[in-house]
């Protein structure tokens, strides 16, 4: 880790502010709606930010452990996002 | 030492239960395999309650995939898990004998047998294991397989009965969790005996003992609403309608007994252990009472209030399940008013005697109340129905069935020389020796609703007149259509008709209704009650060994690890240790999931 | 609802590009898992869900006619409930029978053990460990009692 810039850990902590921001952004979001679609796309938001949230908390303390929750994160936020959209457009999630 | 016997218990119920599931398809063989499972348990739970009678400790310690002390999970069986045990060995015995002809054809095949044996891992788990997150997994393991056990009917009630079961023990489980995840970040140990250790001598190790006073409040609010007391018993009366009758019996008799051992290991083991001095209004809790000074009073309302209420409560009740319900209610405030008694006693032959008691009367009421709702379920499989208006003269029509009965209730009133006699006998004394008038008080007014909803259920159900579903059980018994339920169900409006102008004295011709094997399994538990009655010296020296060892803390820690109380000094309880132990515990918990 | 039930060519793609992908996590999870993190729980929470998106995507008839019923013919007797739920008894069972293997050695329940290979060509040191056994059973429980529901409630 001796070659690391020194700019990369203030930049790392901004990063993650910037997405616990949107991440709570996006909740206020999902809370008022107005529509269902609105809130799908919020909740979309909120696990992308998430997984971003894991990836750079990876980065921060250098521990690959995170890049693991990182990748099962989004790939169940892929999942929950199809799946909820398909009950949004057709109603019915498993046929 | 390692001894394998304390681990016996738990692989026979485990391996029985993969066993019957696996042979789901030959129902015949899973039904031979269930019983013999369960008859090996026995034998397994006997030879363990030998071994440690034996072992010169009586501290049996088994350290699960070699890991040691507070790191790995240790099981420990000592006098206090092995009579809970026994109590569980037989009361699960008789139930899945029972099951085999109780339950329906199509719920046989549905992993009934997979389920029942599954839950009796559970609670041999939870009275094995010194670990107080390895105590979460095993209440998680027993109450998932009650919660479809109790949905096992699926008609609405059963469903309803089971989603609030649910619910409300999903919210105890994650209170638990948050309480030993807030005990862990407090104490630095998951272990009991190290949990024990360390807060015996709080500076030592830098804990603060105020937050795990409320951690352990909060934690005892999960076992009592597993326990089913007062302010948390609502959900029983629903799920033990719900349950199949040998579920029921094993909720009764073994499952709230479970939480009553956990309250008895923790709190008078682990939490008596450390010195911090209570003062509340009124209470003045000297350093010898400890954390105890706190709960006493809280347990005593909790049980005064069940006492009283549930027994209130029974008295009204249509039918005979909800009546034996509320009796639970009533009859686990008996259980707790000793402990009460006992955790502000400061004295400790008083505090032995309020243990044994507890133990004793739980002992009585698993066996007892196990019985009865078996013979609730023997009589509901012949007739169809358990609402006391449908019901009386039984004794005409079944009558080992109502002797059994009749000694079941009767223990639970407490006439010599059942063993119920001798159980109000010791909550009496304790109350006596403690010199707490109002204990007295609260268990009289108990034992006088105890003696009024017993008569109630007795009077309407078993004397008078046969009731209209009860003349068509015994007809149809009469003219060989014996199959159950379903003729009674369909038939009983006209066959009660005809019958009822000549049944008075036709009814005597009919031996019994009920189903034989049923009414063995019932009658097996009453000679129980009476012999252990007639020889009680067995069992009170097994419940004053109990009491003893739950109030010998150094013993126990002495007995998980020989190290532990040495190293105490050489640990220093620097942060910088309990960190790294963090570490690996995490991983080993990772690990196991 | 829609008079066009079927999922577009898109969603179609990209599922069958990320099955095999959420597949290959999971092995990936279950194979390091006695020693870092992962595990037989969570590699089977991710198989699961890469059948739910085949179910989601395909529909549940496609995928017991194309996936379960042409693997082995396991799904002949009554659909796939009965091979998941045989997924999850022999997982019981083999998770089980890892720790009563243990004591065959005179060690206590569910010990562990493992064994390090050298010189293996491309890839030099291999490890076996035993714990592998256990977390290969409870991934089937896993596999099995999540696949169980997903079928029964889907069919609802």
């Amino acid at each position: 880790m001796a070659s690391e810039p020194a700019f990369l850990e203030p930049v790392l902590l901004g990063a993650l502010v910037l997405s616990a921001v949107i991440t709570l952004v996006a909740g206020y979001r999902t809370i008022v709606g107005p529509t269902t679609p609105d809130r799908v796309v919020a909740l979309d938001v909120i696990a992308t930010n998430v997984v971003a949230i894991a990836a750079l908390y990876a980065m921060f303390t250098a521990r690959g452990l995170y890049a693991d929750v990182a990748l099962v994160l989004a790939i169940i936020g892929f999942i929950s996002t199809i799946t909820v959209a398909r009950y949004v457009t057709e109603g019915d999630v498993i046929e | 030492m390692t001894s394998t016997v304390v681990i016996a218990p738990l692989l026979v119920a485990l391996g029985t239960a993969i066993l019957a599931l696996l042979t789901r398809r030959v129902p015949r063989l899973q039904r031979a395999l269930s019983v013999a499972g369960a008859g090996a348990y026995v034998v397994g739970v006997a030879v363990l309650v030998r071994a440690v009678r034996l072992d010169p400790d009586g501290r049996l310690v088994y350290r699960v995939s070699n890991w040691d002390g507070p790191f790995g999970i240790v099981l420990i069986a000592d006098p206090l898990s092995t009579l809970m045990l026994a109590l569980a060995a037989v009361v699960s015995l008789v139930a899945a004998v029972y099951s085999v002809r109780f339950v329906g054809r199509e719920g046989q095949r549905l992993s009934y047998h997979a389920l029942y044996h599954l839950m009796v891992v559970g609670v041999t788990g939870a009275l094995l294991t010194g670990d107080v997150f390895n105590l979460f997994v095993w209440f998680e393991v027993m109450l998932m397989s009650s919660y479809v056990l109790v949905a096992f009917a699926s008609d609405s009630d059963a469903t309803r009965a089971a989603l609030q079961y649910a619910v409300l023990n999903l919210l105890g489980s994650a209170v638990m969790l948050l309480a030993i995840g807030g005990l862990y970040a407090t104490t630095g140990t998951l272990n009991m005996a190290d949990m024990a250790r360390r807060l015996a001598d709080p500076t030592a190790f830098g804990i603060d003992p105020a937050p795990v006073l409320g951690l352990s409040a909060l934690l005892l609010v999960v076992f009592l609403l597993k326990a089913g007391v007062m302010p948390f018993q609502f959900w029983v009366p629903d799920a033990y309608r719900a349950a199949p009758a040998p579920v029921t019996a094993v909720l009764a008799g073994v499952v709230k007994k479970v939480g009553v051992y956990a309250v008895v290991r923790l709190y008078f083991t682990v939490f008596a252990a450390a010195p911090l001095t209570v003062s509340l209004p009124g209470i003045s809790g000297g350093p010898e009472l400890g954390f105890l000074a706190f709960f006493g009073p809280v347990l005593f309302l909790m049980a005064t209030a069940s006492a009283i209420l549930g027994g209130l409560g029974a008295i009204d009740q249509p039918d005979m399940e909800g009546l034996l319900a509320y009796s639970s209610i009533a009859q686990i405030g008996f259980i707790m008013l000793p402990l009460a008694v006992a955790a502000t006693a400061a004295a400790p032959a008083v505090r032995t005697v309020g243990i044994a008691a507890a133990l004793v009367y739980s002992v009585n009421h698993g066996l007892a109340k196990s019985l009865l709702f078996l013979a609730v379920g023997a009589a509901e499989d012949a007739i169809g129905s358990t609402r006391l208006s449908d019901l009386g003269g039984l004794t005409e029509v079944a009558p080992v069935l109502s002797g059994a009965f009749l000694i079941g209730a009767l223990s639970l009133v407490g006439i010599p020389p059942l063993t119920g006699f001798f159980a109000k006998l010791l909550v009496f004394d304790t109350a006596v020796r403690a010199g707490a008038p109002l204990a007295l008080a609260v268990a009289l007014a108990g034992a006088i609703l105890t003696i009024a909803y017993v008569t109630r259920a007795w009077n309407n159900a078993f004397w008078g007149s046969p009731g209209s579903r009860v003349h068509a059980a015994a007809t149809a018994a009469r003219t060989g259509r014996d199959d159950g339920p379903a003729v009674a169900d369909g038939g009983h409006a006209d066959a009660a008709d005809d019958a009822h102008g000549t049944a008075g004295d036709d009814l005597a011709t009919v031996a019994s209704i009920a189903d034989p094997v049923l009414v063995g399994c019932t009658l097996s538990l009453a000679v129980l009650l009476v012999a252990l009655g007639i020889g009680f010296d067995p069992l009170y020296a097994a419940a004053t060994d109990a009491a003893a060892a739950a109030l010998d803390t150094e013993a126990y820690v002495r007995a998980v690890d020989p190290a532990i109380a040495g190293d105490a000094i050489a640990d220093g309880g620097g942060t910088g240790g309990d960190q790294d132990v963090a570490e690996q515990l995490r991983a080993l918990r990772g690990d196991g999931r | 609802m829609s008079e066009d039930r079927e999922p577009t060519v898109i969603v179609k793609t990209v599922t069958r590009t990320v099955v095999p992908l959420i597949a290959l996590t999971a092995i990936a999870l279950l194979i390091k898992g006695h020693n870092l993190p992962g595990g037989g729980f969570i590699a089977g929470v991710l198989t699961t869900t890469a059948f739910a998106l085949l179910y989601v995507i395909y529909g549940l008839d496609t995928v017991r006619r194309d996936l379960v019923t042409n693997a082995g013919g396991v799904g002949l007797l009554s659909g796939p409930t009965q091979s998941y739920t045989r997924a999850f008894a022999g997982g019981l069972a083999l998770a089980f029978g890892s720790g009563v293997a243990a004591m065959l050695f005179d060690v206590p329940f569910l010990t562990q053990a493992v064994v390090f290979v050298d010189g293996i060509p491309l890839y030099g040191e291999l490890e076996f460990a035993s714990a592998l056994a256990f977390d290969l059973g409870v991934y089937f429980v896993v596999v099995g009692s999540l696949l169980t529901i997903i079928a029964v409630v889907g069919k609802e």
